[in-house]
C-alpha cells in the first residue's frame, strides 16, 4: 500500500517536472514539422469528422449551420435578385396583350405557359435564309436582314452544302434517310430544311422554338409547291429561276420575326385596359340587373299569390340584392308577413321594409279583441246576452240586453273602439215574460187581494227590466148579460188596472187597451165564467 | 446570270489548291498545305459565279467522296507532270466523276510545268482522245501561273454554251 502511494507521488513529480520541457518539444516540432503532422493527421480528422456525424449529426449541425446558412443565403439572396429581375421584366410586360394571347395561346396549344414566355424572351431572329439548289450548292437566292448581310452567301451555300454532304453520308451509313438538321456555333444556328432539289438553310439568332421549325418547312413547303419545277430543272442558269418571288416568300419568314420584334415596343396597358374594365363592368351591372329583375319578378309574384296581401299596393325594388319594399298596409300582420315571405326567397341580402302601417286600420284580431272584452263586461249584467260577429269593419251584433237603457250605453262604448265602421244589429231588450190575468168577480169591478198581488209583481219586474215595452191589456167577456154593460164593465176594470198600474208605482211604460166582447180564446164562458171573465196583461214585442 | 459548280479532281498534292488560289487569288505559296475535307472558292467570270470545289487528294487509302461531286456542271482532273501515277489514275478519275454526271466536261490539268519533265506531246494526245467530254488537256504551272487561266476559262466556255 504504501508502495503504491510512493509511486503515485513519484509519478506526480516527475510528470511537474518533465511537462514543461515536453510541451516545449511538442510546440518545437509543430513549428518545424507542420506540413509533416498535417498529412499525418489528415486521415484521423477525416476518421474523425465522419465519426462525428455519424453519431452526433445534430451539433455538427449546428456547428456548420452559421457557415453554411450564410453560403446558402448568399446563394439564394443572388439567385432570387436574379429570379426578381427576370419577373419584374416579366411583370412589367404581363399586362400586354401580348401576355393575353400567350395565356390564350398556350391554353389552345396545351404548351405551359413558361415555353411560350422563353420563346418570347429569347428573341429568337432569323438573320438570313438562303435556298440552296440541294446538289450543285448553288444558292439560288436568299433573303437577308438588312443590318446583319452575309459576307459571301455564295460561299455559305457551298460550304453548307458541303458539310451536309459528308454529315449525311456519314450517317446514312447506321441510319438511313437521317439528314443533318441543324448546326450550332455561338448563340447562332443554322437550320436545314431539306426537300428534293433545294434546301434552307435559315440562320437564327438565339434559341428556335417549334413555331421557327414550322415557319420554315412552310416557307419551304410553298417554294416546292410553286416553284419546284424550275428548281428541278436548274442547270445554273438563275435567270431560268424565279428569284424575285422566291425572295418574297423568304422574306416572309424575316418579317415574321420583325414583327415579333416591334410588338415588343407595346402600347401603355392601360389604353386598352380601360376599355375592358369598363366593358367588364357594364357586362357586370347588366349581369347584377338582370339577377335583380328576376328576384323582383319572385318577390312580386310571392305577393300576388299571397291572399292576405293581394289587395294591398307593395312595390318591389331590388337593387344589387337589396330588396326595398314599400307600400301601405293596414296591419303590422301584413307588414311582418311580407318579411316572412321573403326570408324564404334566395338571393336577397338585405331587406329594406318600409311598408307603413297606416295608423287609422287597426289589426282586425285587436279589434275583435277589443269587442269580446267590451261585450264579456256587458253579459255580466242579468238578462243580457250579447254576441258578436266582426267582419272587418264591420261589427254585428246580437243577441238580448237587459234593458233598453243597455243598448245605448253599449252602442256607445262599441263606438269608442277603433277599427269599427258600421255596426249592425239585431239586438232585442229583456223582456219579463209577464202573462198574467186578472179576474174579477160578477159584475165587479174591484181589483181584488190576487189582483193587487199580482200588478204589483208586474209593476217589479217591468221596473226591473227597465223595459219600456208596451204593456198590453186585453178585456175578454164572459159572455153574461148584455154587450153594452159588458163592455163598460171591461173599461171600468182596465182603467182600475191602468190607474193602478200608472198611478201608484208610476210604471212609464206605454199602455194599450183592447177591448174584447168574447171570452179568451179556448175558454168557454158557461162552463168557467169566472176564467173568462178576465183583463190579459202582457208586454208587446218593441224592438229598440 | 449563271451559277456554277466545278470540282477539281486528282491525287493528293498535285496542286489542286494552288491552281485554285493562282487563277482566283493570283497568288502562289510553296507551302504545301494538304486539304482537309473540301474548301471551295468562288470566281465570277463575265455574269457567271463559279464555286470551285477544291476537294481533300485522293490517296490510296482515302477514294474520293463521290457526294461533293454531285451537281457539278464540269471537272477538271489535275495530275503531276513529275508523278507518273498520278497521270494514270487520270482516267480512273474521269470514269468517277461520268460516274456522278454523266458525260460532264472536263478539263485536264497536267500540272508543275514549270518543273522540267519528260512528258511526250503524244501521251497529251492520247489523254485528249481517250474521251469525248475531255475539253482540253493542259500543262499548267500554278506557280508561274501558265496556262491556268486558260485551263478554267475553257472549261468555264464549254459550260456556259450549254446554257
Amino acid at each position: 500500500m504504501s508502495q503504491e502511494k510512493q509511486n503515485n507521488t513519484e509519478e506526480k513529480a516527475l510528470e511537474k517536472a518533465l511537462s514543461p520541457v515536453v510541451n516545449r518539444l511538442i510546440d518545437k516540432n509543430f513549428e518545424n514539422s507542420g506540413d509533416k503532422i498535417a498529412s499525418q493527421i489528415a486521415p484521423l480528422i477525416g476518421g474523425a469528422i465522419r465519426e462525428q456525424i455519424k453519431s452526433q449529426k445534430d451539433d455538427i449541425v449546428d456547428a456548420l449551420y452559421p457557415v453554411m446558412g450564410n453560403m446558402i443565403s448568399k446563394f439564394v439572396t443572388k439567385s432570387l435578385e436574379e429570379l426578381f429581375n427576370k419577373i419584374n421584366t416579366q411583370i412589367q410586360n404581363g399586362l400586354s396583350t401580348q401576355a393575353i394571347k400567350r395565356k390564350i395561346k398556350a391554353k389552345i396549344k396545351g404548351v405551359s405557359e413558361c415555353d411560350l414566355l422563353l420563346q418570347e424572351s429569347s428573341h429568337a431572329k432569323i438573320k438570313a435564309a438562303l435556298l440552296i439548289h440541294k446538289e450543285s450548292g448553288i444558292l439560288l437566292t436568299q433573303a437577308e436582314d438588312e443590318t446583319n448581310k452575309l459576307s459571301d452567301p455564295d460561299m455559305l451555300a457551298s460550304m453548307m452544302t458541303a458539310i451536309r454532304s459528308f454529315v449525311n453520308d456519314w450517317i446514312s451509313v447506321d441510319t438511313p434517310n437521317n439528314e443533318l438538321g441543324e448546326i450550332e456555333y455561338g448563340g447562332n444556328k443554322i437550320i436545314i430544311e431539306a426537300s428534293g432539289h433545294s434546301y434552307l438553310a435559315v440562320i437564327v439568332e438565339g434559341a428556335a422554338y417549334t413555331q421557327t421549325y414550322q415557319d420554315i418547312r412552310r416557307v419551304l413547303e410553298k417554294i416546292v409547291l410553286k416553284y419546284g419545277e424550275s428548281i428541278q430543272s436548274f442547270q445554273g442558269n438563275t435567270q431560268n429561276i424565279p428569284i424575285e418571288k422566291l425572295q418574297e416568300i423568304l422574306k416572309t419568314l424575316l418579317a415574321h420575326k420583325k414583327i415579333n420584334n416591334e410588338k415588343t415596343n407595346k402600347t401603355h396597358p392601360l389604353i386598352w385596359i380601360l376599355p375592358l374594365i369598363l366593358i367588364g363592368w357594364f357586362g357586370y351591372l347588366f349581369y347584377e340587373d338582370y339577377i335583380d329583375k328576376n328576384l323582383e319578378k319572385q318577390v312580386q309574384q310571392m305577393i300576388e299569390q299571397t291572399p292576405a296581401l293581394t289587395p294591398y299596393k307593395i312595390n318591389v325594388n331590388i337593387k344589387n340584392a337589396i330588396l326595398t319594399l314599400k307600400g301601405k298596409v293596414p296591419f303590422v300582420y301584413h307588414k311582418n308577413l311580407l318579411e316572412k315571405l321573403v326570408e324564404k326567397i334566395d338571393g336577397i341580402n338585405k331587406l329594406d321594409n318600409k311598408v307603413t302601417v297606416l295608423p287609422t286600420l287597426t289589426d282586425p284580431f285587436q279589434v275583435s279583441n277589443n269587442i269580446a272584452y267590451l261585450l264579456k263586461g256587458f253579459n255580466q249584467i242579468k238578462n243580457t246576452h250579447i254576441g258578436y260577429k266582426f267582419d272587418y269593419s264591420t261589427l254585428y251584433i246580437f243577441g238580448t240586453l237587459a234593458n233598453q237603457s243597455l243598448y245605448k250605453t253599449l252602442k256607445n262604448e262599441l263606438q269608442k273602439i277603433p277599427g269599427i265602421e258600421n255596426i249592425k244589429d239585431s239586438l232585442k231588450v229583456f223582456k219579463p215574460k209577464i202573462k198574467t190575468d186578472i179576474h174579477f168577480n160578477t159584475a165587479s169591478i174591484t181589483l181584488n187581494a190576487d189582483a193587487i198581488t199580482k200588478l204589483t209583481n208586474i209593476i217589479q219586474d217591468i221596473n226591473k227590466s227597465d223595459t219600456n215595452a208596451t204593456v198590453l191589456l186585453q178585456a175578454y167577456s164572459d159572455m153574461i148579460g148584455d154587450k153594452k154593460t159588458n163592455k163598460l164593465l171591461a173599461k171600468k176594470r182596465l182603467e182600475n188596472i191602468q190607474n193602478f198600474l200608472t198611478q201608484k208605482n208610476k210604471l212609464q211604460n206605454h199602455i194599450i187597451t183592447k177591448i174584447y166582447d168574447i171570452p179568451p180564446p179556448g175558454i168557454d164562458p158557461q162552463k168557467n165564467s169566472y176564467e173568462a171573465r178576465r183583463i190579459h196583461i202582457s208586454l208587446q214585442r218593441n224592438l229598440p | 446570270m449563271f451559277s456554277y459548280k466545278i470540282v477539281l479532281i486528282g491525287n493528293f498534292g498535285v496542286g489542286k489548291t494552288s491552281l485554285i488560289r493562282r487563277f482566283v487569288e493570283n497568288s502562289f505559296s510553296e507551302e504545301y498545305l494538304s486539304t482537309i475535307g473540301v474548301s471551295i472558292s468562288k470566281k465570277t467570270i463575265d455574269n457567271a459565279t463559279i464555286m470551285i470545289w477544291d476537294i481533300e487528294g485522293h490517296t490510296e487509302f482515302k477514294p474520293i467522296f463521290k457526294q461533293y461531286l454531285l451537281g457539278a456542271k464540269g471537272f477538271i482532273i489535275v495530275a503531276d507532270l513529275l508523278r507518273e501515277d498520278t497521270i494514270e489514275q487520270i482516267k480512273g478519275h474521269i470514269r468517277l466523276c461520268h460516274e456522278v454526271i454523266k458525260d460532264a466536261p472536263l478539263c485536264i490539268a497536267l500540272n508543275k510545268s514549270d518543273i522540267p519533265h519528260s512528258l511526250s506531246d503524244e501521251e497529251i494526245l492520247k489523254l485528249k482522245n481517250f474521251d469525248e467530254s475531255i475539253i482540253n488537256v493542259l500543262k499548267t504551272s500554278a506557280k508561274n501561273g501558265d496556262a491556268v487561266e486558260e485551263l478554267f476559262l475553257d472549261l468555264h466556255t464549254a459550260i456556259a454554251k450549254e446554257f
